[in-house]
């Protein structure tokens, strides 16, 4: 069964819960304090408490560790960067996304172990600037990301078989075909590395490769039944 | 009350109603006393020419004869318009009409007849106020050449050098910063007199009667005492008897202690004077900037937030109570103030007209509580202005929304839905951060569907965005406020609309210009 814990009683940890609880069923919070431990269960959170410098060797007990993902929303940075060595050292594999409060502290925390920083000054810092820079742009790709508008972005992996191995994106009527646009191919063996549509218009799709998608809840799914399956983020294989 | 006194108070009353006098008023005001105004300079600047236009005359005058022209120019164009210029300002300096309406409306509140001559008399003392201060008796000092055709009188010439100092603001600056140690230099202007006055004194007994002594003279020996010490010492006239020298190391002793003094003050009168100086070049600066960014709060986010703006080349102004964030601003290249962005008397002290000079308020404080108060503060001075905070407690929200904040940016609800993409969809949402933060050169931008670009394309099958390579995401009708996605071929362009463009930076800008020519289509 996928489970998260989170780390930390606060805004950010609270926000974190709230937003993941309809992807993990198995979602528990680990806290430091008596009182937010009270707190939390009285408001029907699973809520555990924990030290900081416990050892973790019994998590495995409890939780399968390839199917776990850790959040770090610690309040005090050092204390995060603690929990996420703690972390680490025990378990190899274990994904774990730490918030950072600014790029120092997600170096540190970076060394530490951690999968994923998400630096929350920078993020604030972003999404003010851009606020001011493009507001229409901003507002867009805030309603794909994060809203449940029907406008989506979504990664379909291209299976066997399908329609569209051996064409190039270009050769494609993506757009009234699918009513879709596409942002960009990875193929799994380049990692990261994005090859955006305007490098990739001439090179053939094959089976596996990853097609980013631009469209309408509807279209979305109609285009995965045809071509492929929704990706499966093999988080092992990234290195942010 | 009789006909006359009648008569002239109704004059009074007409005039000071007066639009065209106040107008009139007002015009030159501006011209001679607003340091804010626009033309101000242009007019320091003729006033200036025509100083030193007048001195060359004075200087060449010395050994050459002049052409009678430039003896005219000098002694009367010169003259009258610096004559011109001191009415002028003694007019402007205050209203004499409303002292006059004042002491009449006084006296009717009394209930007794109005005294005019108390009136005349107010009237007088306050433009008296203005002749007796310094820079009027350099400006009438100035004027005198006119007047008289003595040799001796030339030498008020010279005043008008001293008129520059109405023209040039830093030797106002400059005079502010010494006056500020005022007890201080005359406590030791007195010093030094009584050194001079009691050395004068002394070395003209011990010396004048001496037939080999240079002193003859009073004058000499006074002349003698201030050259030795102001430490300058020509030499030209040296002390010759013994009880002299006696003198001249005592005068010389505390010469040194005299520079010296002089010396720190000026120092430490700049010193502590440098940041209120630096302050009113400041807010001469933002007093001609437009469409500011006013950062209140330079905390962390704002920092960053100001130094990525920075990088746009727009005009950020930052304001901070504290000092050492104020520092940090300063030092990272901005204009900032260490004021209280939730005070009114703020923006009155920066003289920042939030209505048609700032775009944006950003309110970046840490607590929520500040931010509020910046926002009340702002919207109270501007209804219109757009006002954007960060929120740190979900609690909170509303209290900003009813302060009347334009956005609110609360980032512990972004990292949650961060958070959730991140593992929902890692691939997408890095791609989208790529797009974002615009490295590998690859970004998603906007584009303004301007008249000239209608022209040309009058809907979306006219362009052709894959030709540039990239890809036309949709188009915000501004007409509907909604964006549409992947619009189809007769989607009609509007003035106003947005393209929303995903490709590489270079060919976006070729794009843009693409669309607002005519060229091989």
């Amino acid at each position: 069964m996928k489970s998260a814990i989170i780390f930390g009683y606060n805004e950010f940890a609270l926000e974190i819960a709230h937003s993941l609880k309809t992807k993990y069923n198995d979602l528990s919070l680990f806290v430091l304090e008596d009182k937010d431990f009270k707190f939390l269960q009285e408001n029907n959170f699973k809520v555990s408490k924990f030290s900081i410098d416990d050892d973790w060797s019994d998590l495995e007990n409890e939780y399968d560790i390839d199917e776990l993902i850790v959040f770090c929303a610690l309040e005090d940075t050092a204390e995060n960067i603690f929990l996420t060595i703690s972390l680490r050292a025990v378990y190899e594999n274990l994904i774990i996304i730490a918030l950072s409060s600014d790029q120092e502290s997600g170096r540190k925390l970076k060394m530490a172990g951690a999968n994923k920083i998400i630096p929350i000054t920078q993020t604030t810092v972003n999404i003010i600037t851009e606020m001011l820079e493009r507001p229409f742009v901003t507002e867009i790709l805030n309603n794909i990301l994060y809203s449940d508008d029907e406008l989506q972005i979504a990664q379909v992996t291209i299976e066997q078989d399908s329609e569209v191995i051996g064409q190039n994106i270009e050769s494609i009527d993506w757009k009234n075909r699918y009513g879709l646009l596409v942002l960009a191919i990875i193929r799994e063996n380049l990692d990261t590395s994005f090859i955006y549509t305007k490098k990739a218009n001439k090179e053939p799709l094959k089976e596996d490769d990853v097609l980013v998608i631009v469209g309408y809840e509807n279209d979305i799914k109609e285009f995965e039944k045809t071509i492929g399956r929704r990706y499966n983020a093999n988080w092992r294989n990234w290195s942010w | 009350m009789n006909i006359a006194k009648r008569l002239f108070i109704g004059a009074v009353y007409a005039i000071n109603g007066s639009k065209k006098y106040e107008n009139t008023k007002r015009f030159f005001y501006n011209f001679l006393e607003n340091d804010q105004y626009r033309f101000k300079k242009y007019v320091d600047f003729f006033m200036m020419i025509l100083i030193f236009a007048s001195v060359f005359i004075l200087i060449e005058e010395v050994k050459n004869h002049l052409n009678v022209y430039f003896k005219f120019f000098n002694d009367y164009v010169i003259s009258i318009i610096f004559m011109i210029e001191y009415t002028l300002r003694l007019w402007v300096y205050d209203s004499s009409t409303s002292i006059i309406i004042a002491q009449y409306e006084k006296d009717t509140a009394l209930s007794r007849d109005f005294r005019l001559r108390r009136a005349l008399y107010k009237v007088m003392r306050s433009k008296f106020e203005h002749i007796r201060s310094i820079s009027s008796i350099i400006d009438l000092l100035a004027i005198v050449p006119f007047f008289h055709e003595l040799r001796l009188l030339r030498i008020f010439i010279l005043f008008r050098i001293f008129k520059l100092f109405r023209y040039t603001r830093s030797v106002k600056t400059f005079a502010s910063v010494l006056l500020s140690k005022k007890f201080e230099f005359i406590t030791l202007l007195i010093f030094a007199s009584i050194i001079i006055f009691v050395s004068s004194v002394l070395v003209y007994i011990m010396e004048a009667h001496l037939p080999e002594s240079p002193i003859k003279t009073l004058f000499d020996a006074f002349y003698w005492s201030v050259v030795t010490i102001s430490t300058v010492g020509y030499g030209d006239i040296v002390t010759v008897s013994e009880a002299g020298r006696i003198v001249a190391v005592i005068v010389i002793t505390s010469g040194i202690a005299v520079m010296a003094f002089t010396t720190s003050l000026v120092v430490s009168a700049f010193t502590e004077k440098i940041e209120e100086i630096k302050e009113i070049k400041n807010i001469e600066d933002i007093a001609k900037l437009k469409k500011i960014y006013l950062i209140c709060g330079y905390k962390e986010i704002g920092r960053q937030v100001a130094l990525k703006l920075k990088k746009d080349g727009l005009n950020i102004v930052v304001l901070d109570k504290e000092k050492k964030y104020v520092d940090e601003a300063v030092h990272d290249g901005f204009i900032a103030f260490d004021h209280d962005s939730g005070l009114l008397s703020t923006y009155e002290n920066l003289k920042l007209n939030i209505n048609t000079q700032v775009k944006y308020v950003l309110c970046l404080e840490d607590s929520d509580i500040d931010n509020i108060y910046t926002i009340l503060t702002v919207r109270s001075i501007s209804k219109q202005v757009e006002i954007i905070s960060i929120l740190q407690n979900k609690q909170n929200r509303k209290k900003l929304e009813l302060a009347g904040v334009s956005n609110i940016v609360f980032s512990q609800e972004f990292i949650g839905l961060i958070a959730k993409e991140y593992i929902g969809q890692p691939v997408a949402f890095e791609l989208i951060h790529a797009l974002r933060s615009e490295t590998n050169g690859i970004q998603i931008s906007e584009i303004l569907v301007d008249d000239v670009m209608i022209r040309y394309n009058g809907s979306i099958a006219d362009i052709d965005s894959s030709r540039f390579k990239l890809l036309l995401l949709g188009i915000y009708k501004s007409s509907m406020n909604h964006f549409l996605f992947n619009p189809i071929e007769n989607t009609l362009l509007e003035t106003g609309d947005m393209l929303i463009i995903v490709g590489d930076y270079v060919f976006i800008e070729e794009f843009k210009k693409y669309l607002h020519t005519k060229s091989d289509r």
